[in-house]
């Protein structure tokens, strides 16, 4: 049986949970840690983001950059100083990324950065936010059949991919051609110019949708993890970019994200497994 | 500057060095030639043939290398034509260093005297005589700086080669920058190597040019 | 079509371009003006080293410079980003070529000038400005007009390190449109491409000679003010 609620203890109770709720959200709203004091006073956060890597980061036909990435980016600008402006994206490509952070030309990268040991020398990484495997692709009327047999032959790769060490390691012999864009390397494998083409799974789920003579061979390619990149020994930034994180993905940002920008429905599931669950073994 | 490192970087360097000097040689031969053979035709009678090599010579001279390079490279291949990394990049900088040594063969043909002509008609010498023994001789001495200046060019042009991922001297040092980022040691490393390249070209055209001189030379 | 889908990104491409070409064109100048000055120097040891440093400017590849002063200018403390970067390179390189264009079209001055100017009372800034500088320009004219057509062409090379001008537009757009649509439009775009810095070209040679005529024009006698009689042209000195 309900106690009679007086019209003055109901409004009590009303302003008390309304304002233990406003306080939680104001909390959680605090709760970010905060920048850096350099980059406070810059009053921007400079990250470094693809252009040409859909759907991650593209460049729309306006030349505005577009894709899951730079809503991550606009997000961090959003927790940092209120408004997705003040995240000044710049364009960065694969080779200059590293050192236009430790230069101190961008303060973060959010670029479709792989962790590995060599990277962690020179740069720290936020928590994970996006995990995956690589695929080796061939011509549909290759004689290659499996990863094994592509000992001794060359495989194409964007210059700075992180699936070489793992690639040496178990294929032997096995011989790369280095080139600047996942485009070039695919023309390059058109043209007949090496054997394979290894690249991250979401490229080359987009590209199998575009390319029916690609094959995808069986075996999975060590698995890569993306984080974002920041300068060595910024805790500071690392814990506000760790809370930001955590914070989206609480939010369900990142699936909407996905969704906004990938229209197949199985790239979409698989993408929205990856950035909301946990890695594997990290 | 940690020199282990560049010790250990060294065969990988020397290895795109020679592609370096393959890739360069080739053209450089090739432009020559060419060079030779399009100011002839620069230089005939035949209007339509003038006006080709004209227009060849003023869009290659009017475009970026780089933007050739790009065109040769991923764009032909559209139209069915692709060559190797190799054959592309030799390709391309021979296109390149051959509209400026048909330029600089020009000028040197022009520097020959009118009356030179009718001396050689005075001495009852045929029109190849004339051309092989009288003319190359003076216009070679006239286009020789020039061209020598061109020659070192396309050595240095072939640095651009390495945006297509030809293995030459630059793209080593900036592949191995991507793994290790030691950019410091990397690039004093082949600047060095350049410099000494350059050098050791430059000088062997000043010694090619003496050589040729030296008739003329004060006694 | 292609190109017109994505005009907007090429149009800001396209100014950039121009923009980076501004900038080098008089970047370029004034470097070659400083090291033409500091190579004319009394000090040896300036000499030297301004002598060294132009040297191994034109003598490095232009996209070995480009590629050094983005990533290793920055662990001296000099960080700046693609644009600039390519700039401040690009630039030092046009003032290196620049200077020796300067110097030869100074010394092709007759010395008989330079006396006669004093011998006027005209001395330093004066005596270049009004004497030695107009007679230097025709030989000057030509060789520099090159110089700037390279340098335009020249900023082709700043997509190669991320700045965003027309070249590195025309990249991505074939990067995008090969993963997402399927097929290469690199033959339209490059092809494009090279028509629009030929275009470019054509017409800053086209300003050059008309520069070129500006400054020659007290040799050809068509200045009304010509001292020279009408029907006695001369030829420009080479």
């Amino acid at each position: 049986m309900m106690t009679r609620l007086s019209f003055r203890n109901g409004m009590a109770s009303l302003v008390v949970a309304s304002s233990v709720l406003w306080g939680m959200a104001v909390a959680q709203a605090q709760s970010l840690p905060p920048l850096p004091k350099a980059v406070k006073d810059a009053g921007t956060l400079r990250i470094g983001v693809r252009c040409d890597a859909p759907p991650f980061g593209q460049s729309a036909t306006d030349g505005k950059p577009v894709g899951i990435e730079i809503d991550i980016a606009k997000q961090l600008g959003v927790y940092a100083f209120g408004l997705a402006d003040k995240a000044e994206l710049s364009c960065v490509t694969t080779d200059a990324r590293i050192p236009s952070l430790t230069g101190r030309k961008i303060d973060l990268i959010v670029a479709t950065l792989g962790r590995t040991p060599p990277r962690e020398q020179v740069i720290d990484y936020s928590t994970i936010y996006y995990w995956g495997s690589s695929n080796v692709a061939v011509l549909k009327d290759s004689p290659v059949q499996s990863l094994a047999e592509l000992k001794g032959k060359s495989i194409l790769i964007v210059k700075g991919g992180n699936q070489i060490n793992w690639l040496r390691n178990n294929i032997p012999e096995v011989q790369f051609v280095q080139l600047n864009t996942a485009s070039d390397s695919l023309q390059a494998l058109f043209q007949g110019r090496a054997d394979a083409y290894v690249t991250d799974g979401t490229t080359m789920a987009l590209l199998l949708g575009n390319y029916p003579n690609l094959r995808v061979l069986k075996g999975e390619v060590d698995l890569g993890f993306n984080g974002v990149g920041i300068r060595k020994g910024e805790s500071e930034m690392k814990a506000f970019v760790d809370a930001a994180l955590a914070r989206m993905k609480e939010e369900g940002m990142l699936s909407k994200a996905v969704k906004t920008h990938v229209a197949d429905a199985n790239l979409q599931a698989q993408m929205i497994r990856s950035f909301e669950t946990p890695p594997p073994s990290n | 500057m940690d020199f282990n490192y560049i010790l250990g970087a060294l065969p990988d360097l020397m290895k795109g060095l020679k592609m370096t000097l393959m890739v360069s040689a080739l053209s450089i031969s090739l432009s020559l030639v060419l060079g030779a053979l399009g100011a002839a035709l620069r230089t005939s009678g035949h209007a339509l043939l003038r006006q080709l090599v004209v227009g060849y010579v003023e869009f290659i001279r009017g475009t970026p290398l780089l933007v050739q390079i790009f065109f040769i490279f991923f764009g032909l291949p559209s139209l069915g034509i692709r060559f190797s990394v190799f054959w592309s990049g030799v390709i391309a900088l021979t296109l390149w260093a051959t509209a400026f040594q048909i330029e600089n063969v020009r000028a040197g043909l022009a520097s020959v005297q009118s009356g030179i002509r009718d001396a050689s008609v005075a001495l009852g010498l045929k029109r190849w005589q004339h051309a092989i023994l009288v003319v190359l001789p003076i216009a070679a001495r006239a286009a020789l700086p020039p061209a020598m200046n061109t020659v070192v060019s396309t050595f240095k042009n072939s640095a651009y080669l390495q945006t297509t991922g030809l293995v030459e001297l630059t793209f080593v040092a900036v592949d191995r920058i991507a793994y290790d980022f030691r950019a410091v040691e990397m690039f004093a490393t082949i600047c060095v190597i350049y410099l000494f390249c350059v050098f050791v070209l430059a000088g062997l055209a000043k010694l090619v040019e003496h050589r040729l001189n030296r008739p003329f030379a004060e006694r | 079509m292609l190109l017109l889908e994505f005009r907007n990104f090429l149009l800001a491409g396209f100014v950039n371009t121009l923009l980076l070409s501004l900038v080098l064109t008089a970047g370029a100048t004034l470097c070659a003006i400083l090291f033409a000055a500091a190579l004319s120097a009394r000090s040896r040891v300036v000499t030297g080293l301004v002598y060294g440093l132009v040297e191994c400017l034109r003598d490095i590849p232009l996209m070995v410079t480009v590629l050094l002063a983005y990533f290793v200018l920055p662990k001296a403390g000099i960080s700046l980003n693609p644009f600039w970067s390519s700039a401040l390179s690009i630039s030092l390189w046009g003032g290196a070529n620049g200077a020796h264009i300067i110097r030869a079209g100074l010394t092709s001055v007759p010395k008989g000038q330079r006396e006669a100017a004093d011998a006027f009372g005209l001395r330093g800034w004066r005596k270049l400005v009004l004497v030695v500088l107009p007679q230097a320009m025709p030989v000057i004219i030509p060789p520099y007009v090159s110089l700037v057509t390279s340098l335009v062409q020249a900023s082709s090379l700043g997509a190669v390190i991320g700045v965003e001008e027309v070249f590195r537009a025309g990249q991505v757009i074939i990067e995008q449109t090969t993963l997402t649509r399927g097929g290469s439009p690199a033959y339209l775009v490059y092809g494009f491409l090279l028509v629009f810095y030929f275009v470019l070209c054509w017409l800053i040679s086209l300003a050059g000679r008309s520069c070129e005529q500006h400054f020659t024009r007290h040799l050809t006698g068509a200045d009304e003010t010509s001292a020279l009689p009408r029907d006695t042209t001369q030829v420009v000195p080479a």
